[in-house]
Order: structure tokens, then C-alpha cells, then sequence
């Protein structure tokens, strides 16, 4: 293997990414030439150099602050649609069925008494309402009696005869 | 098989599994995702970018995009992958945008705050000197990696920080082992031309 093939393949080789044939080649290579085991060495010596640019830390809070973000970038319809979901997810996953259960019993019985209490309320209001109506009925009855005395009378002239209608019709 | 979708060889994927599962409506799966992949993003773009506070922010919007296309989620790699991918070509993006409003070069040597002032509360230490020295290091290797063409910079980054194999560098970057070789071969060779001239160090 000549030199330039050689360095070519070195920083490929230092990651142990060639085929056996090839490192082979390489390893044999190297073991016999001066000036590819400088270029080796240079080149483990710069990509260690690398570790020296240390990791940064994220801001803290960066999952509560991205999901800021998404509420921001969302229209609020969405946002809500899917606390609702989410509220109702929730509702499902603590198993409440005998909780709904009741609550729907509940219901039904009061809107069921709710029921018979009108019924009984508006017969009541039906019987005051008769009699209120009787009251008027008998009243209409005897001004009916004396239609034809009120039918013939001139209503200014005969004014005192109004008052005295009781003993016309005797 | 019950469902075709087991043949997907990248459901084995516990990153991908979480995924889905926020998919299905668990936020809990999406913070666990979050909680992994952050700190790594975070220091991927910034190495990429060379800013700490833009850093910041092209990590949230990396986070940003996975949940807008947590819907329509279908496995096509391994989580790892894909989420790397969005992070370069956001990282691109935001790089390609500031050319013309240069995002100044000597803006990671500047804008040091955080480790900068914890360095300089150690140098009461008896190893002030070579805790300068390392500084003086770490100075040099941020130029250097930033002299790089972008797309051996990124192949260098995945491989000496992130740890990615030749074959996961390719994913990410949608390229070749070939050329991922080549690209690193290249990227060593410009950083040790940088790093140590030649004579320096010996």
C-alpha cells in the first residue's frame, strides 16, 4: 500500500469503519512507514482535542416551556376541544360506572317526581280555576235574565231606571 | 400476522413505540421522548450553529414539529434518525437565513456566559493554568469545527458527540456509508490541519 492511499483510509480506519481486508492493508502499512504513524497520531490527537468543547445543560423548565409554546401556537377552539377530551379521558380511566349509575337513578327519579309534583299542582289550579269561572258563569246568568230590560233602555236617560231594575222585575 | 404493520421492522424501536403512543393520546410518552432527546438535540444544534441561545430555540421548534406530525406518524426509521434529521435541516434552515444577516462567526467565542463564568470561579483552583490552557482548547476546537463545510461539520458532530455509527450518519444525513467515509475522511483531515499544524505538537 502506498502512503497516499494510506492516509486516506487512516481516519476511517482509526473509527474501525474498514472492511478487514482493507484495515489489513492499513495496519501493515503503518507499522512500516514513519510519516503515516505521525499522520495517525495527529489525527487521534485532534479528534480527542474535540472532547474539550464541553456539553451545555438546557435551560431548565423546557418541557413546561414547550408545551406553553404549543398552547400559544394553537388556535384556543383546539386547545379547548382537547382539555375537554382530555378532562373526559380521564373521567373514563377512573372507572365510575357505578358513580354514573347512581347519578342517573337520581335523575330519573327526580325529574319522575318533578313530573307528578306539576301534575298535581295543575289540578289543583284547574279546580281553583272552576271555581273562579262558576263564580263568573252564575253572575252572566243573571245579567242574561235581564238582557231584554237593559236591550230596550237608552243608557243616559234612563239611568235611575237602572237602579231600580231589581223592582221592575218584580 | 394479525396486523401488517408488524412486518414495520422499526416498531422494535422503544423510541418509535413511545411515539406511537402519544400518537394514541399519552402526553406522558411525548415528555419521556422529550426528556431523552432534548439535551442531545440541544447540543448537536449548538455545536452546528455555534449559538447556545439559538440552540435553545431551534430545539424547541425541532420538539414543535414532531407534535404537528405526531398525527399523521408512520415509522419509516428509527426515532433517533428522524428526529436528527429534523434538527439538521431546521439548524440549515435557520443557518441559510442568517447569511444574509451574518449570525456573527465569533459569536460562540463571545456568548460563552454559562460556562465562562463557572471557569472563572475555578481559577482560584491550584490548576488555573491548565484550566486556561483547556479553555484556550475548547476556543480552538469551536473555530475549527465551525470552519467546516456544513456537511462534514454535521458528519463530524454525530460521530465525536453523538456517538452515531457510519451507517446512522448516512440515515440522518440520506447519504451513502461511501460517502459518509469520505466526508469524515475529509472533515478529520481539515480538523487536525486546524488543530495541529504541523510542528506544534511536537
Amino acid at each position: 500500500m502506498r502512503c497516499d492511499q494510506a492516509k486516506k483510509l487512516i481516519p476511517v480506519y482509526l473509527d474501525g469503519e474498514l472492511g478487514q481486508e482493507e484495515a489489513r492493508l492499513v495496519k501493515g502499512h503503518i507499522a512500516s512507514c514513519a510519516a503515516c504513524q505521525k499522520e495517525l497520531h495527529a489525527l487521534e490527537r485532534s479528534w480527542k482535542m474535540l472532547g474539550e468543547w464541553k456539553n451545555i445543560d438546557p435551560a431548565p423548565g423546557y418541557v413546561s416551556r414547550f408545551w406553553t409554546k404549543v398552547s400559544l401556537e394553537r388556535p384556543w377552539y383546539e386547545t379547548l376541544g382537547q382539555e375537554m377530551g382530555e378532562a373526559l379521558d380521564r373521567l373514563r380511566r377512573r372507572r365510575l360506572a357505578p358513580v354514573y349509575v347512581m347519578v342517573c337513578v337520581l335523575l330519573m327519579t327526580s325529574i319522575f317526581s318533578l313530573r307528578n309534583y306539576w301534575q298535581m299542582r295543575e289540578a289543583q289550579e284547574l279546580a281553583a280555576s272552576l271555581d273562579q269561572e262558576e263564580l263568573e258563569m252564575a253572575a252572566d246568568v243573571e245579567l242574561a235574565e235581564n238582557f231584554d230590560i237593559i236591550q230596550e233602555m237608552d243608557f243616559l236617560e234612563d239611568l235611575e231606571v237602572i237602579e231600580d231594575l231589581d223592582s221592575l222585575e218584580t | 400476522m394479525p396486523f401488517p404493520d408488524n412486518t414495520n421492522p422499526y416498531l422494535s424501536d422503544p423510541d418509535v413505540r413511545l411515539m406511537l403512543d402519544f400518537q394514541g393520546g399519552d402526553k406522558a410518552s411525548f415528555e419521556a421522548l422529550m426528556r431523552k432527546y432534548y439535551p442531545r438535540l440541544l447540543n448537536f444544534i449548538y455545536r452546528f450553529t455555534g449559538s447556545a441561545e439559538l440552540a435553545e430555540d431551534l430545539t424547541q421548534e425541532v420538539f414543535l414539529k414532531v407534535y404537528s406530525a405526531s398525527t399523521a406518524y408512520r415509522p419509516k426509521s428509527k426515532f433517533q434518525t428522524w428526529v436528527y434529521t429534523i434538527a439538521k435541516n431546521i439548524s440549515l434552515n435557520e443557518l441559510r437565513r442568517h447569511k444574509k444577516t451574518p449570525l456573527s462567526l465569533d459569536e460562540p467565542f463571545l456568548s460563552e456566559d454559562g460556562p465562562v463564568q463557572r471557569q472563572l470561579e475555578d481559577t482560584q483552583t491550584p490548576r488555573a493554568d491548565e484550566q486556561m490552557l483547556r479553555d484556550e482548547t475548547s476556543a480552538a476546537v469551536r473555530a475549527a469545527i465551525n470552519s467546516l463545510p456544513e456537511n462534514q461539520r454535521v458528519a463530524v458532530i454525530l460521530r465525536r458527540y453523538e456517538q452515531f455509527s457510519y451507517e446512522e450518519i448516512g440515515q440522518t444525513m440520506q447519504m451513502s456509508v461511501k460517502a459518509v467515509k469520505s466526508l469524515l475522511s475529509r472533515g478529520k483531515e481539515n480538523l487536525k490541519n486546524k488543530l495541529t499544524p504541523a510542528g506544534t505538537f511536537e
